[in-house]
């Protein structure tokens, strides 16, 4: 003889049904999550209010709002970086090629956490070197400060021996086009996965 | 014997003496990232080979007003530089210097570094003994878009 299913969910125990009901809307909200998989950490959740009001190369004072539509691709770094910062805009440049037709709808920004050296012309010449659409930013220290601890990125830039050495966030953040911090982007992922959360969260947003 | 002829002799003793602790070291694929003008500092990467057991332990170049060793670490996301005061080269081992890793750093550079050129690095070894020698590589500009 068999059963369906249903039928010993119906007639199992209370305990027994509960379990089965919560298995249930784990696999529905599995189903639901797999219509726009991120590959990166969803951090929206999070709710990170982020904000700019740094300038770019041509000392504009750029605000989060006006890239509305847009995704954005933000990192924090520095020119006298060697190895992260270099490695990471050349990723971001991998990411806009692998967007084809839709690189139009994302923005890379780049802000320098070592304003004392990173001159607004100098940022600004470093991140064209990668791609001529990344825009970099650069604020004083406090406002620098104010940025990335809206972000929820740590720096510190210490001297020894007169030269500077600077720690920060590898990391950096895709954010949708209203202005929502949507996926924390790793310092080891992939250009293809980035570029296809940048398309998942333009599709949703 | 014909005075040109003893020159090269002499010349060819003097080089013997300069290589026979220098013999003993290898520099693979010297290379120095190029920097935007206006940019300080780079990075430069190489592999060092050893068949007896030394350390590097100083590194300068004409083209910057300052080197040293550094180590880039990555805890929980944040990416750190930490001075290092000497990289030690096992007998018959090799140690690579890349990014992400240990590396070197020219800082206060007196001149823009573009791809293509070579930069000359002076690396200062001490052997097991306390003995020390430097050896000159030049070192290949690639692009700043180089990836490791």
């Amino acid at each position: 003889m068999t059963r369906l299913p249903g039928a010993v969910a119906l007639a199992a125990p209370d305990g027994v049904r509960r379990a089965l009901v919560a298995a249930l809307l784990v696999a529905i909200a599995g189903r639901a999550r797999a219509i726009a998989p991120l590959s990166g950490r969803d951090v929206t959740d999070l709710r990170i209010k982020g904000l700019l009001g740094l300038r770019d190369e041509h000392g504009r004072v750029r605000r989060l709002a006006e890239f509305r539509g847009k995704a954005i691709l933000l990192f924090f770094g520095y020119t006298g970086c060697p190895d992260v910062c270099p490695t990471t805009l050349l990723r971001m440049a991998e990411v806009v090629r692998e967007l084809g037709a839709d690189a139009a709808r994302v923005q890379v920004l780049w802000i320098t956490v070592d304003p004392e050296h990173d001159t607004q012309a100098l940022v600004g010449r470093y991140v064209h070197a990668f791609n001529p659409g990344f825009i970099g930013l650069r604020g004083t220290p406090a406002q620098t400060q104010a940025v990335a601890q809206a972000f929820r990125i740590h720096y510190q830039v210490a001297t020894y021996k007169g030269e500077a050495l600077v720690s920060h966030s590898a990391f950096g953040y895709l954010i949708d086009g209203r202005g929502r911090v949507r996926v924390r982007v790793d310092y080891e992922a992939a250009p293809d996965r980035i570029a296809s959360d940048v398309r998942a969260v333009l599709a949703a947003s | 014997m014909h005075p040109r002829l003893r020159a090269c002799r002499v010349a060819a003793l003097f080089a013997l003496a300069a290589t026979t602790a220098q013999a003993q070291v290898s520099i693979d694929g010297p290379w120095v990232r190029a920097v935007v003008p206006g940019q300080a500092s780079t990075g430069a990467f190489m592999t060092i080979r050893s068949l007896k057991a030394t350390a590097l332990v100083d590194v300068s170049s004409p083209v910057a007003a300052a080197a040293s060793i550094h180590r880039m670490t990555m805890i929980d996301g944040t990416m750190a530089m930490t001075p290092v005061a000497e990289v030690p080269v096992p007998a018959h081992g090799a140690v690579e210097l890349k990014p992400g890793a240990l590396h070197l750093m020219l800082t206060g550079l007196r001149q823009p570094l573009v791809a293509g050129a070579f930069v000359p690095l002076r690396l200062r070894f001490r052997d097991a003994d306390r003995s020390e020698w430097a050896v000159t590589v030049r070192a290949e500009v690639r692009p700043l878009t180089a990836s490791p």
